[in-house]
């Protein structure tokens, strides 16, 4: 009764609770709506990217913004020189991003992201490959640290020298816009140069001056004006000091640009022919790979001639990838949204971008893969394109789960031994030159056919792990100085090598417009080399050299504000270096780089070498000996020109290239070049492919023994079913 | 899917001789003429054909089976013994066909059922398992073809290797008939 009487009490009342409750949410909402809002302005989002969303190309008429974002205006023939006429450079970075607004998402693109830990590097690419001849150097570098590659980092070279060795053939972006490097200072962010892909008229853009205004002036950030031919750039970054101020009394010195009026028109505007669609020359630049084959022997070489030059000259004799032929070009498979997530086109890519935490990547791509475009996948149709179903009459459907299409379809054909490519990348192709021979440095070898999983890495046949198949690759085997610690052998830079005073020894650089092969070395001449290495004082790593922590949330323009502390800290992880405070106790001196301490060692042709203990070269295994391979996936010769369309013996025959072909180890070691057969890089056994090889030339009998049986059961079958029918015992 | 296939056809080859031992031995005649269960050229014959066909699904049915390939000594094995059984089960099929007939004629019936249809089987899970094997090693058929023919060549030898598992069963415990 209490109870009942209690409840009858409080529901009036929480009734008129609630009812007040919404009539001040009601009255405060409504006093909020008729007031100006005095809540501090938060910027709003940038606009998005403008875009007219046509096949139509747009017509780049548009003003040009130097890195404060002011638009340049050059001054006109007659026209007094204003005072504040510009001569800074254009920033691509303000220019195409003040309607491209999207450019941080570009960053995102294989392109640039390159330094980015938490990018999806997928499987194995080309690397940028440190050439030095005078030391005998050629190892493979790579921000993404592929297996057998080496960070650029660890090996003494910072993102400012990187930029200056590869930055003749690298788009910028990444780490080479966002870096604290001292010289960054003075040369300026190498940003994304969307010219370099985009730009329609070869004729206006010329990719040798940004090269050159790269590698040799060091003017990073003039160099797209340069090659735009939107003026000309007077002075060079490298000759400025480092300790170069530019709001100093040494600013003059710093380049400028003087820009060319006639590249404007009467409002300021100048026309850039851009498309979205890159053309192939404009991928060809950075891209192009010539095989140079074993052209100035007998052919029973593995080696070209030393200083011949026939191979490359024979590049009138190649056909182009199929594809081109048939007027594709290379973005029609390799594609890109606006993340600049270029399409690589290898199975297993979607797998490896949805790997990445956060991902989701188009499905579709998947159908950009050889077999998803000519075929289809499990869930998307193929042909592409108009892509053709390939129709591989005669081959057992085995194949194509031991092979990838490129084992049989890409690269050149495949001979009885490797052999050697040139490629823009490694061997600076695309560049004036005065001389090149075939074997210049680097050596890299293709095709060697090795088995590789879905993400590239390299696999047992009968491994656990995802079935490997047999995909062609090109290969380099390292060649470096290095210092040995705790068995862990880290790559000494060229420079330093030379430093400890080698010269004698190893010989003269060549000139730098000569590619030359690099002469082999005696064992003499290595125990001597590193006998001056072990005696050689601590390098002194200069403050230009030191590798500073990239900061890819650094604005573009960011620079270091003081040298390092000290010579000798090689590296720091601090991503800038304010001189320490007079109350401040210094900071201790950052260990010395692995490559600075340790036992000396020489790497070459798979093998290490390091002094005994009589003084003579002792040669000894190590992980570091270890060669790197990527995968070929161009040129793509047509089905008439592919492996086993002469029949199954190109490959199941005794000395057949994909099995028994001949890779050689490339030493820098006089007479140590070893030869391997292509079964045994892969680690496989061929006794069964030998037994196998073997029974082809019986083939013909098992084929008239199988026909026969068969045409005599057949008789057997037809006999019995007419008897059978003739005297209708099946009925009874 | 193959994996599952195989062990079926394990379970069935091992299974169905052990139910005919279960519920129709008793009652089973003798095969072959009525003066030998099987005479001494056939009784050669069936055995390389048995031995031939055992070996041939080991390195087929068997690896398959516990998840492997048939490939590299394996492969070789298969098709070395592969003219092996075509030549046996041939020659059988030739020595069925002239007894069945000449059954016919007199009006006798030596087989039971169960042999009768086995041997069949036999016989034509033989002509398909061949036809398919040699047709894919020309050039005639693109891949869907290769395809079509390699799945013949699987389905009708699990086939075969059952209903010849239990043949060689109704063979290896023949005895002779009262009435011989």
């Amino acid at each position: 009764m209490l109870r009942k009487t209690r409840d009858n009490r409080l529901v009036p009342l929480l009734a008129t609770l609630v009812v007040v409750a919404l009539v001040v949410m009601q009255v405060t909402s409504t006093l909020r709506a008729a007031e100006p809002s005095v809540e501090p302005s938060t910027p709003s989002p940038k606009a998005p990217p403008e875009r007219t969303y046509s096949r139509s190309p747009f017509v780049h008429r548009i003003p040009i913004l130097d890195e404060d974002g002011t638009v340049i205006r050059p001054t006109k023939p007659g026209e007094e020189a204003a005072p504040n006429a510009s001569s800074k450079p254009m920033s691509q970075a303000n220019t195409c991003g003040k309607c491209h607004s999207d450019y941080p998402v570009m960053q995102q693109g294989w392109h640039f992201n390159f330094a980015q830990p938490n990018a999806p590097h997928g499987r194995p690419g080309e690397p940028w490959i440190l050439s030095d001849v005078q030391t005998r150097t050629q190892l493979p570098l790579s921000y993404r640290r592929w297996q057998n590659t080496y960070h650029p980092h660890d090996v003494g070279i910072n993102d400012f020298n990187f930029a200056k060795l590869f930055g003749r053939h690298h788009t910028g972006g990444g780490a080479l816009q966002t870096s604290n490097d001292l010289r960054m200072k003075m040369s300026g962010p190498l940003e994304n140069d969307c010219l370099i892909c985009h730009t329609s008229d070869a004729g206006r853009y010329d990719p040798v001056a940004r090269a050159n205004a790269i590698a040799t002036d060091q003017n990073f950030k003039h160099a797209p004006t340069l090659a735009a031919f939107l003026g000309k750039v007077q002075g060079q970054a490298s000759r400025l000091r480092d300790n170069f101020d530019p709001a100093g009394p040494d600013a003059r010195r710093a380049p400028r640009v003087t820009y060319d009026p006639s590249r404007f028109d009467d409002l300021g505007n100048v026309v850039f022919d851009v498309e979205r669609r890159v053309s192939n020359e404009r991928c060809y630049f950075c891209h192009t790979n010539i095989d140079v084959g074993r052209a100035g022997t007998d052919g029973a070489s593995t080696q070209p001639a030393a200083g011949g030059n026939a191979g490359l000259e024979s590049r009138w004799r190649h056909d182009r990838d199929i594809h081109l032929v048939k007027g594709m070009s290379c973005v029609d498979c390799h594609r890109n949204g606006p993340d600049h997530m270029i399409v690589r086109g290898y199975e297993g890519e979607f797998e490896a971008r949805a790997a990445v935490a956060g991902a989701k990547p188009d499905p579709t791509i998947a159908t950009l893969s050889c077999a998803g475009c000519h075929y289809g996948t499990d869930t998307q149709p193929g042909g592409r394109n108009a892509a053709p179903r390939p129709v591989h009459r005669g081959l057992p459907t085995l194949h194509f789960d031991k092979l990838t299409c490129t084992a049989c379809h890409s690269g050149p054909a495949p001979q009885d031994a490797t052999t050697l490519v040139q490629t823009a990348m490694a061997h600076k192709l695309g560049l004036p030159r005065h001389h090149t021979a075939d074997a210049a440095a680097p050596t890299i070898q293709q095709p060697v056919f090795l088995r590789v999983n879905r993400r590239g890495e390299p696999v047992p046949e009968d491994g656990d792990d995802q079935p490997g198949k047999i995909a062609p690759h090109r290969m380099i085997v390292p060649s470096f100085w290095g210092r040995m610690t705790n068995e862990k052998i880290t790559p000494i830079p060229p420079e330093q090598v030379v430093a400890a005073g080698v010269e004698e020894i190893l010989g003269e650089k060549p000139a730098e417009k000569d590619f030359v092969a690099a002469a082999p070395l005696s064992e003499e001449q290595i125990a001597k080399v590193l006998e001056k290495l072990a005696a050689a004082p601590p390098p002194e790593i200069r403050p230009a050299d030191v590798v500073t922590a990239n900061n890819p949330s650094q604005p573009t323009t960011a620079a270091p504000t003081t040298a390092p502390a000290t010579a000798n800290a090689a590296t720091t992880t601090a991503s800038t270096q304010p001189a320490p405070a007079p109350d401040v106790p210094p900071a201790p001196p950052a260990p010395p780089p692995a490559w600075a301490t340790g036992e000396p060692v020489f790497v070459s042709g798979m093998k290490a070498y390091k002094r005994g203990a009589n003084g003579k070269l002792e040669s000894f295994f190590n992980i570091a000996v270890a060669p790197y391979a990527w995968p070929i996936g161009h040129d793509v010769r047509p089905a008439q020109q592919s492996l086993g369309a002469r029949g199954c013996v190109e490959c199941h025959a005794s000395g057949a290239p994909i099995f028994d072909g001949v890779v050689n180890t490339a030493s820098a070691v006089a007479g140590a070049t070893a030869k391997h057969t292509m079964a045994d890089a892969r680690m496989e056994s061929t006794g069964a492919l030998a037994a196998f090889a073997a029974t082809y030339p019986l083939r013909w009998l098992l084929l008239l023994t199988g026909y026969a049986c068969a045409a005599v059961l057949l008789v057997v079958i037809f006999a019995r079913a007419m008897h059978l029918l003739t005297t209708r015992r099946w009925a009874r | 899917m193959m994996q599952m296939l195989s062990i079926l056809a394990i379970l069935l080859a091992v299974g169905l001789p052990v139910l005919d031992y279960a519920f129709f031995r008793p009652r089973r005649r003798a095969f072959g003429r009525d003066d030998a269960i099987l005479r001494g050229v056939e009784r050669a014959i069936y055995l390389v054909f048995v031995v031939a066909l055992a070996g041939m699904v080991v390195s087929s049915i068997f690896m398959l089976a516990v998840g492997e390939r048939m490939h590299r000594w394996m492969l070789i094995l298969h098709m070395t013994l592969a003219p092996l059984f075509a030549l046996c089960v041939t020659a059988l099929a030739v020595l069925w066909q002239s007894t069945a007939a000449a059954d016919d004629d007199l009006r006798r019936g030596p087989r039971e059922p169960g042999e009768r249809f086995a041997f069949c089987t036999v016989i034509v899970a033989s002509f398909l398992t061949i036809l398919s094997a040699m047709l894919g090693m020309m050039t005639w058929f693109g891949s869907d073809g290769q395809r079509l023919l390699l799945n013949i060549h699987r389905i009708s030898s699990l086939v075969l290797f059952v209903a010849a598992a239990f043949l060689a069963w109704r063979l290896l415990s023949k005895q002779r008939s009262p009435a011989s």
